[in-house]
């Protein structure tokens, strides 16, 4: 004789709460939709774009990366070579068998320097003529709004990497 | 290939650019549909689709695999085509609700569409919901995707999902009534 439990032909799959009513409203939701919809929504695109689309992708990432390196070294060159004057005025200071400090402020510049040299390879020429002086600083502290808020949102939306994600529970309801 | 594979790859400097491309050959037109029915321009489209690859470039490391990668880049297509209009609305000094009245009525002159009256009026109709809804009945309707999926992109209850989508077939199927 055949034990009960294996009667039951469907013993040991389980559906989600609900399923069978969800799948009636949905079908029947969706044969009402096909009936009003139309099949197409009327969108087109050139066939030739996927692949333009590819292209353009793949340059803007190039683009990005190297100007990635650029930053990168901007603010690198300079704090490198910062500590590196830093680190050997303190050694040297300390210890009159070696040259003297002024001798190490010297072969620092000369490092920093020579870092410099390097890294205002990379930076275009327009931007080494940048530098704020007393005036500007002055301009800047009279400006009541240096930003408006719309500006910052929109930078934001256009520099940030870091994916944020949007809370769709804020999002309208109605 | 297994989509774990090509996360792996993706994750790897050696080999994260040739499982880049492969990414975007499998996922460009699908995203570019999910995008182009929020934003409905195409050119907006292009903009918006590669932000979303850039941004999926940029992060993939960040990537923790709690979901599929679809499901992933999806969300961010969908988080910067909200963004998009958000910052054209802002842009343009207007309410988001008049920035697609008036995208609808670009869609007259576009050349990227050749829709005929009733699919004109499919896009009024979709223009009447709430970002929510119509995010959710694209996602249902147009791409077939399971409610558990949709949860996970737009972290809400497959509850309230079902009731949204509902809601805006509805609202879809009502609007197309009194507008024959």
């Amino acid at each position: 004789m055949i034990p009960e439990d294996l009667n039951n032909k469907n013993k040991g799959f389980k559906v989600p709460d609900d399923y069978f009513r969800d799948f009636e409203d949905d079908l029947l939701s969706r044969a009402r939709l096909k009936d009003s919809l139309p099949d197409d929504e009327g969108f087109k695109v050139n066939p030739a774009y996927w692949d333009r689309f590819e292209k353009e992708l793949f340059e803007k990432i190039e683009s990005k990366k190297s100007g990635r390196v650029i930053s990168l070294y901007k603010i690198l060159g300079p704090v490198a070579a910062a500590v590196i004057v830093i680190v050997m005025t303190v050694y040297f200071t300390r210890n009159d068998n070696f040259p003297s400090a002024q001798d190490a402020v010297a072969s620092g510049n000369e490092t920093e320097s020579s870092l410099e040299s390097d890294y205002l390879d990379f930076i275009p020429y327009s931007l080494l003529f940048e530098d704020i002086d007393a005036q500007d600083l002055e301009e800047l502290s009279l400006t009541k709004e240096l930003v408006d808020e719309d500006a910052i949102l929109d930078y934001l939306y256009d520099n940030t990497d870091i994916y944020n994600v949007v809370s769709f529970e804020n999002l309208n309801e109605n | 290939m297994e989509a774990q594979e090509l996360v792996n790859e993706l994750q790897d400097k050696r080999t994260q650019e040739a499982a880049f491309r492969k990414l975007v050959q499998l996922y460009k037109e699908r995203l570019y549909w999910h995008i182009r029915r929020i934003v409905l321009d195409h050119h907006d489209t292009d903009d918006v689709l590669q932000n979303t690859f850039i941004k999926v470039y940029t992060n993939i490391n960040g990537f923790r695999g709690e979901s599929s990668i679809y499901s992933w880049m999806y969300r961010i297509a969908t988080n910067e085509a909200i963004s998009f209009l958000n910052a054209q609305a802002r842009k343009n000094n207007i309410t988001n609700e008049e920035l697609k009245s008036q995208k609808i009525k670009n869609l007259r002159a576009d050349v990227y569409f050749e829709g005929d009256e009733i699919q004109y009026k499919l896009q009024e109709a979709l223009a009447q919901l709430p970002e929510k809804q119509l995010l959710v009945f694209n996602m249902r309707y147009y791409d077939e995707m399971k409610y558990e999926d949709i949860s996970r992109i737009l972290h809400t209850s497959v509850g309230a999902l079902k009731a949204s989508y509902h809601h805006a077939a509805k609202k879809i199927e009502e609007y197309l009534k009194n507008t024959d």
